[in-house]
């Protein structure tokens, strides 16, 4: 992969929340407890390229979506955006810096501010990064993204409360906020999960077309394998604040490597009842972070399990074709 | 247009009962307003100068009785509205002024900050609030300004905790990390995301402790920590009152005790319809 032209590149990203404990524990105890959300990932994303994040809940997506974009601060690890290097920007810097970089929430109805009207909403990023020259023109830009994003007559829609708006309405306004700054790269989180199935495909369509007209290197957090597929280039599978497995879409869905991604597609359902398949369940729960399991962490779990995964790196390999894999007993 | 929106929300507020609460507080405040406001009009003698005999019972020169020293009553109770009105909005204003930022800011950064503060203000919140009154004005002494001040004191950690409470939750709804995420500064993000989604609550603390307010104010003067005498004064004649009770001249003591006693229910059911009104669950419903 040539580097140079990668708009994200993301070097062993950690994020470890400190445990609440009582302050006698704290004395007893030398190293302070604490629930790896993320541990030490790499990635990175060109442009016009969407990379999809997936796993289960509690496997660290989310996590890893806001600290990549410090809307939560790392532990540790290395972030380059747009040839920036995130994690040495402070303060006024970092928060100029943030036209660069956007995120789309999960809950359209929570990430609008009630009582501020939806132009101003998505007017707010253009005052704050001071692109344009007065309110006029702003308004112009804000009503010509409205239409972009299909909130028509946008005129109309400009003096709107979040209240007045349906989910799918909420969620292009979010949207149009995320991108009014011209960003370089996108980070959506579960962005569409919480959208009716018939509402949701329009919104992905809409991530997919504004992806490819502003160029953008788009991180696609989700846990439902099909939109994945629908807008990613290549696919990334996380467990337990690792990932385990990073490939193109093609490949990762025809030839799954690692157990993990093996359940995941296993859980996909096929709109054919005839079609029987023989799937491999995955052994109990997911662990619980604070008990992380020595070795792989899946092989509490994985039905391939052996006696060496007890303790070996869950380093990714490459199996060759861009195709990287943290088991290295499956090829 | 305009009033086209009030008529359909007054149509809205008497279909249920707390819409009814909401007018009839109204209404008795707006009866207390025109008193104040107009009252050298009203009032048929002035206040602090002896206009008739004294103790005389209510007739119809002297609606509501006189008291020992001759000054009509009613003339007292008109004006001492413009008293209590006074004394209530200065307290409460330097009561929010001081409670909202100091809420609204310890509340955003948290922390160390938010613990020393908050346990001070929650020390001064445990006081029964009278009786920190009366020492902050035995402290101060009388006159307006001063009487104000000793009680705006005792509301400020009541406009402290509300905000406080608020702002903690709001801080990590999603719309207020959205305006981090577009680069929003911190003063941005509180006087355009935090505060307009605190403020309807604190409007409704604020008339409810005009309410409370104007009852320490009386309980001051009928203490005698109040206003100076012969400043008209419902809590001063109240205590004035008091001694004459006994030999049947009950309107020294109604009247002016039916002032606060309406007055204190005109803000008290006026708050709670508001209350309601401004619930923003309650709107999203309609």
């Amino acid at each position: 992969m040539n580097k140079t032209e990668s708009v994200v590149v993301v070097k062993d990203l950690k994020k470890y929340f400190p445990l609440k404990i009582s302050w006698l524990e704290a004395l007893r105890k030398k190293e302070k407890p604490t629930v790896k959300a993320v541990d030490g990932i790499s990635f990175d994303i060109k442009s016009n390229e969407a990379l999809g994040l997936v796993g289960e809940s509690g496997s660290g997506k989310t996590t890893v979506g806001r600290s990549t974009i410090r809307l939560i601060e790392p532990t540790n690890g290395s972030i380059k955006i747009h040839n920036q290097d995130i994690m040495r920007l402070k303060g006024e810097n970092l928060r100029k810096a943030r036209k660069n970089f956007q995120i789309i929430f999960q809950d359209p109805m929570a990430s609008l501010n009630p009582y501020m009207s939806i132009g101003k909403s998505v007017m707010h990023p253009l005052e704050i990064h001071n692109i344009g020259s007065s309110f006029k023109e702003r308004k112009e830009m804000v009503l010509e993204l409205f239409n972009k994003v299909n909130l028509k007559p946008s005129s109309e829609f400009f003096n709107r409360f979040p209240r007045q708006l349906s989910g799918g309405q909420r969620q292009r306004v979010v949207i149009a906020r995320a991108i009014i700054t011209n960003p370089k790269f996108m980070v959506s989180d579960e962005a569409t999960a919480m959208l009716d199935v018939s509402v949701r495909s329009q919104v992905l369509k809409l991530m997919l077309q504004l992806k490819d007209e502003y160029k953008l290197a788009f991180l696609f957090i989700t846990h439902d394998l099909a939109s994945a597929k629908y807008i990613c280039e290549r696919i990334s599978v996380m467990y337990l604040g690792k990932i385990v497995e990073i490939a193109s879409t093609r490949e990762l869905f025809e030839h799954p490597l690692h157990p993990y991604t093996k359940i995941l597609m296993g859980a996909i359902p096929i709109p054919d009842p005839t079609i029987k398949r023989n799937k491999i369940m995955p052994k109990g729960e997911i662990p619980s972070p604070t008990d992380m399991p020595t070795g792989c962490r899946f092989r509490t779990r994985c039905p391939y399990a052996k006696k060496e995964c007890e303790d070996m790196d869950m380093k990714l390999i490459d199996m060759g074709n861009n195709h990287l894999s943290a088991c290295p007993f499956i090829k | 247009m305009l009033s086209e929106k009030i008529g359909k929300n007054i149509k809205q507020l008497v279909g249920d009962s707390s819409g009814i609460m909401f007018l009839v507080g109204l209404f008795l405040l707006i009866i207390f307003v025109i008193m104040a406001v107009f009252a050298p009009y009203l009032a048929p003698y002035s206040p602090i100068k002896p206009t008739g005999a004294p103790l005389l019972h209510p007739q119809a020169s002297h609606l509501m009785g006189t008291d020992n020293l001759g000054y009509d009553v009613f003339s007292r109770v008109i004006f001492g509205s413009r008293m209590a009105f006074s004394i209530a909005a200065i307290a409460t204003v330097v009561a929010a002024a001081i409670g909202i930022p100091t809420g609204l800011i310890v509340g955003y950064i948290g922390g160390k900050l938010d613990s020393v503060i908050t346990m001070i203000m929650d020390s001064v919140y445990t006081f029964p609030g009278l009786i920190l009154a009366i020492a902050i004005a035995a402290m101060l002494g009388q006159g307006l300004i001063n009487i104000s001040l000793s009680i705006a004191v005792v509301y400020i950690p009541t406009y402290y905790r509300v905000i406080r409470s608020q702002v903690v939750t709001i801080k990590s709804e999603l719309y207020v990390e959205g305006a981090r995420a577009i680069g929003a500064k911190s003063p941005t993000i509180l006087s355009k995301y935090v505060l307009p989604n605190v403020l309807p609550s604190t409007i409704v603390v604020l008339s409810m402790n005009i309410a409370d307010a104007i009852m320490t104010e009386a309980g001051l003067s009928f203490l005698g920590l109040g206003i100076a005498p012969p400043t008209p004064d419902w809590g001063y004649d109240l205590s004035k009152g008091q001694q004459f009770i006994l030999q049947n001249d009950w309107w020294l003591v109604v009247f002016p005790g039916l002032a606060i006693i309406l007055i204190v229910l005109g803000f008290s059911m006026f708050s709670e319809g508001l209350n309601e009104y401004l619930n923003p669950n309650i709107g999203e419903k309609r």
